[in-house]
């Protein structure tokens, strides 16, 4: 466990050297958000409520929704594909450590740096322009980290199951684009799942996706009791059992009939 | 005509690579066709909610949507390679390129160039085609000739934001995300009629980035609706010659930027 936490420290500090990218981030999620923020608002000037939400609650759920993008790596994560591509996962093989709970480690390495400083950041941006956006209360800050944290992991054990469909076609960057679109969509990016009709909201909401970033945003906004949020982590764990099982049997397919490339 | 020759040259040379990983090909030609859609399916959610935003109505959206997305998934498609120009620049690859002899936005834009990304053209095309049929409009030469001149200087004004935006990388380094806000953040923004945002945020991201341009002014002529937000009657046709010094002022950036690049010594 010790190696894995040692391993999460790395990427942390890895992420932190990148700080012009973070900055341009931060920017541009910004304004993301706002044009998101500003359409939403442009929704509720013409009615108060959409499915029992107000404009505070959109505008408070799209910043949150900005914060947890690079945290899930809602835009797509290829740093395994890449290495099955060019063979550079050899050496990953051939390290005495697990080599999925190390790529999970390293993502949520990576994840807790994106938490801070490109979650952070654009959600005070969004509170400093916008009255509508919400500071949570305790209650709900403390459960928005409970499920932002599994939804880093559930996040995690996604892409490395997503990244070892590699292994078989060899050029991941379109798998990796239609999985990442279901984040955004069906995680509520785009617009809240709210918008959609009750029969498939109810649905949508018991995704993987939606345990990423469309419910841990709704218990940013506190809509949720404490009941509902021991839900939504039961949902996440299970996802997260889910995903680690998926990874794992790809993984040791993989591994049992592995040729390196270029080898 | 040398350089005609050799873009052509290069982007056959991508096409055919690209063409190597055929299901690849095909998984991100539809990824990126179904990225795109999904805003358009956010523009139609939003509608299922409210009969108007801002008191246009969805098939004056989805007009904005299909201009402001054409034009800008035509730039991307174009010259979006010019996106690498920061790594290039990080990477210390850009030097190649210099000493290469033909121009270096062209070697560029060649090399880098994908097909795929026509699957967003042809995605925002078909919603055009649909909203056109959907507005109520009393239609006349005039307006129906506006439609593909504000598609060609929309084009040609998010090339020259594509351009501006990545020669950033010239004086500072690690600009590719900054880029984003203005490019694909740009395209985003010309989905929705300006009266939704904020004012300053309108005059930043409208005016100075001139998005305005792009679509919303022609679109209030084609779509017969009064001239507001403070801009003046006449704005609703400067497109072309907003686009023309758009144009000139990025070859100028660049131009600058490449006399400006010392390399990163490394």
């Amino acid at each position: 466990m010790r190696l894995y936490i040692e391993v999460a420290r790395k990427s942390f500090r890895r992420f932190a050297t990148y700080r012009g990218a973070v900055l341009g981030g931060v920017f541009t999620n910004t304004i993301f958000g706002m044009i998101h923020a500003y359409v939403l608002l442009g929704v509720h000037a013409e009615r108060e409520f959409v499915n029992g939400f107000d404009a505070s609650d959109a505008v408070t759920f799209v910043f949150g929704a900005q914060a947890l993008l690079m945290v899930v790596r809602a835009f797509g994560w290829d740093e395994l594909g890449q290495r099955l591509r060019t063979g550079d996962i050899a050496s990953d093989l051939q390290r005495p450590a697990d080599v999925q709970a190390w790529w999970i480690a390293q993502f949520v390495g990576m994840s807790a740096f994106y938490v801070i400083f490109r979650g952070l950041p654009p959600f005070i941006g969004g509170w400093l322009v916008f009255d509508e956006v919400s500071l949570p209360g305790p209650a709900a800050l403390f459960w928005f980290v409970v499920t932002a944290t599994l939804a880093a992991g559930l996040a995690g054990a996604y892409w490395f199951a997503v990244n070892m469909i590699a292994y078989w076609i060899i050029e991941v960057r379109g798998v990796v684009m239609a999985f990442s679109l279901m984040i955004m969509f069906f995680g509520g990016v785009i617009v809240p799942l709210w918008f959609l009709p009750d029969a498939l909201l109810d649905a949508f909401r018991l995704t993987p996706w939606a345990a990423m970033v469309q419910l841990p945003g709704e218990v940013l906004i506190g809509s949720r009791d404490v009941a509902a949020c021991l839900r939504v982590v039961g949902l996440q764990l299970f996802w997260l059992s889910a995903l680690v099982g998926a990874g794992r049997v790809l993984l040791s397919t993989a591994t049992r009939r592995l040729v390196v490339q270029g080898g | 005509m040398a350089g005609a020759r050799l873009w052509r040259h290069l982007v056959g040379a991508r096409v055919r690579s690209e063409w190597q990983y055929r299901a690849s090909f095909f998984a991100l030609f539809t990824a990126s066709l179904l990225f795109s859609l999904t805003d358009f399916v956010a523009v139609v959610l939003v509608f299922e909610q409210v009969p108007s935003i801002a008191d246009w109505s969805i098939a004056e959206v989805a007009f904005l949507y299909g201009t402001g997305v054409t034009a800008a998934a035509l730039a991307d498609a174009t010259i979006g390679a010019v996106e690498s120009v920061p790594d290039r620049i990080r990477l210390g690859t850009f030097d190649r390129l210099l000493v290469r002899p033909a121009p270096a936005l062209l070697q560029i834009v060649g090399d880098d160039f994908a097909l795929r990304r026509f699957g967003k053209v042809l995605q925002s095309a078909v919603i055009l085609g649909v909203a056109i049929a959907a507005v109520d409009v009393e239609w006349t030469v005039a307006r129906a000739a506006m439609i593909p001149l504000m598609i060609i200087s929309g084009t040609s004004l998010f090339t020259s934001i594509w351009i501006v935006s990545n020669s950033v990388a010239f004086w500072f380094t690690d600009t590719r995300e900054a880029a984003n806000s203005v490019t694909y953040g740009g395209s985003y923004l010309s989905q929705y009629p300006l009266a939704v945002y904020g004012r300053w945020f309108r005059r930043l991201f409208a005016v100075a980035v001139p998005i305005s341009f792009v679509n919303y002014l022609p679109a209030l002529f084609v779509l017969q609706r009064p001239t507001d937000l403070g801009f003046a009657p006449w704005m609703r046709f400067a497109s072309p010659l907003v686009a023309l010094l758009a144009l000139i002022v990025a070859a100028q950036v660049w131009a600058l930027g490449i006399r400006h690049y010392r390399s990163t010594g490394s």
